[in-house]
């Protein structure tokens, strides 16, 4: 395989906000050549321009920036969720996001159910998630609780269904929007241990924060700001 | 690989959506089997008796295209909001997004599959046989199946830029339900039959119904939607290529 690492060159990319889209303005302006155009166009908001940066092996990146400033963007266009719109992003390695946490959960399926269905989600295969499902139990400690609906369980347990699925499958590069708030103080710690060698054994970690202090107690980091 | 990989893991994720759906109910999904057998009993009762139609010959017409319809009809409904319903996994995992249009087409198909049991009923009490036609029904399933998907990703994409679209969508659906002979025969047309030639689903569900009920292919439907599948196809390649990445911007 070859080395994990991830080169962003020249990055464009912006968002596009659809103001007054609709169906009907678009077929009155064919119509109304000559006369003046409603106006009916996507206005963009622009959050990188030219933006290149090189990360390693090795690196753990502290992404700082203020609302809006595009750190969150930044980790989902290294997740190809969003695609650029101009420029070049290489990214080697699996990529593990833990960019809302609680995403890609059925409310009406198990626990246990849930596991596999995020599983899938995230493009592992029905084995290989059977390999994992004991380690995801265990660390979960949610015992009998993985048979019912996860609608009745409490936010924290959801938390720990999440984190326990999230961070049983090795990743070479980890993507953290903050450092998580990890339920009540006994799951907390045993969470922290295992974010940490989580961590440890991917190559690459890119942690956003708003306040350099919040993160800055991960062993050699290194911080970027964004405007 | 990856692709693959995916496909497996839409293909449980449509049988899980099943399962969850109907799991707190004592029929499962033959819910919509026996929704659908009341649906076609009332029907065919009061529709031989309005129009005094000979009930052998149009029963299991009607039966059989009301059967497909509502595959057909449910998979396109589905796909109106799928990109809306599932906003959460398009904006935070990274899977090419037609994987959830298969979802649909898949959990639809089977649960098309369990109307299977009312086709049998139709085809027991009108003693009509089966033959080796069975066999072969499972290539205009298949074309319907691949046209199905195309034509999903073509409206799921649409209806998530224009809102109006999701209406409109919904009005074709109903307008296609009664200009396709799905309540009545192609032939009560007279000599405005030619008409149906222009209408999609009219060859998709002749080519499905003519399967089972006649021993003689339907070349022109067989065609026709053969064609259907490849402009399908064409257009639906051409949509995603170019909007894919911008449809997160619009849910």
């Amino acid at each position: 395989m070859s080395k994990t690492a991830i080169i962003i060159k020249k990055l464009n990319f912006s968002y596009l906000v659809r103001t007054n889209i609709s169906l009907k303005k678009n077929l009155l302006n064919l119509t109304s050549k000559i006369g003046k155009k409603i106006n009916n166009k996507n206005s963009k908001i622009k959050v990188f321009s030219n933006f290149s940066i090189n990360i390693n092996p090795g690196d753990k990146i502290g992404v700082i920036g203020s609302n809006g400033s595009g750190k969150t963007t930044l980790l989902k266009l290294i997740n190809n969720v969003y695609e650029p719109d101009d420029g070049f992003i290489s990214v080697k390695g699996k990529v593990a996001s833990l960019i809302t946490l609680n995403s890609g959960l059925n409310m009406q399926a198990t626990g246990l159910e849930n596991i596999f269905i995020k599983g899938y989600y995230l493009g592992h295969s029905k084995d290989y998630i059977k390999e994992h499902l004991d380690s995801i139990i265990s660390f979960s400690e949610l015992g009998k609780y993985l048979h019912l609906p996860i609608n009745t369980y409490s936010s924290g347990m959801i938390l720990r269904l999440n984190f326990s699925i999230v961070t049983q499958f090795d990743a070479d590069i980890i993507l953290m929007d903050e450092w998580l708030s990890l339920g009540d103080d006994e799951f907390k710690k045993k969470a922290i241990i295992k974010l940490n060698s989580f961590i440890d054994r991917a190559s690459i970690l890119l942690i956003t924060s708003q306040n350099k202090n919040n993160i800055k107690n991960i062993k050699n980091i290194k911080f970027i700001n964004l405007k | 690989m990856v692709i693959k990989n995916n496909l497996y893991n839409f293909f449980y994720l449509a049988l899980l959506d099943i399962k969850i759906r109907y799991r707190n109910t004592f029929l499962g999904p033959f819910w919509s089997t026996l929704s659908l057998g009341i649906t076609l009993v009332i029907l065919g009762f009061i529709w031989t008796k309005v129009f005094s139609i000979n009930h052998y010959e149009y029963i299991p017409n009607l039966y059989l295209s009301y059967i497909f319809w509502v595959w057909i009809s449910d998979t396109l409904t589905d796909s109106i909001t799928v990109f809306n319903e599932n906003k959460d996994i398009v904006h935070n995992y990274n899977i090419p997004i037609f994987f959830l249009n298969f979802k649909i087409i898949i959990r639809n198909f089977f649960i098309f599959l369990h109307n299977f049991p009312l086709i049998f009923a139709i085809f027991y009490i009108y003693k009509i046989e089966l033959g080796i036609n069975i066999f072969f029904f499972i290539i205009p399933i298949f074309l319907t199946l691949t046209f199905l998907f195309f034509l999903s990703i073509i409206i799921s994409i649409v209806c998530s830029y224009y809102d109006d679209f999701k209406q409109a969508t919904l009005i074709f659906i109903k307008i296609f339900f009664y200009i396709t002979p799905i309540l009545w025969l192609p032939e009560m047309l007279g000599d405005k039959q030619f008409l149906l030639f222009y209408n999609p689903f009219f060859h998709i569900i002749e080519l499905l119904k003519n399967t089972l009920l006649s021993p003689t292919l339907l070349i022109n439907s067989f065609l026709m939607v053969v064609i259907m599948n490849i402009l399908t196809l064409i257009f639906s390649i051409i949509i995603y290529k170019t909007l894919n990445k911008k449809i997160i911007h619009w849910i």
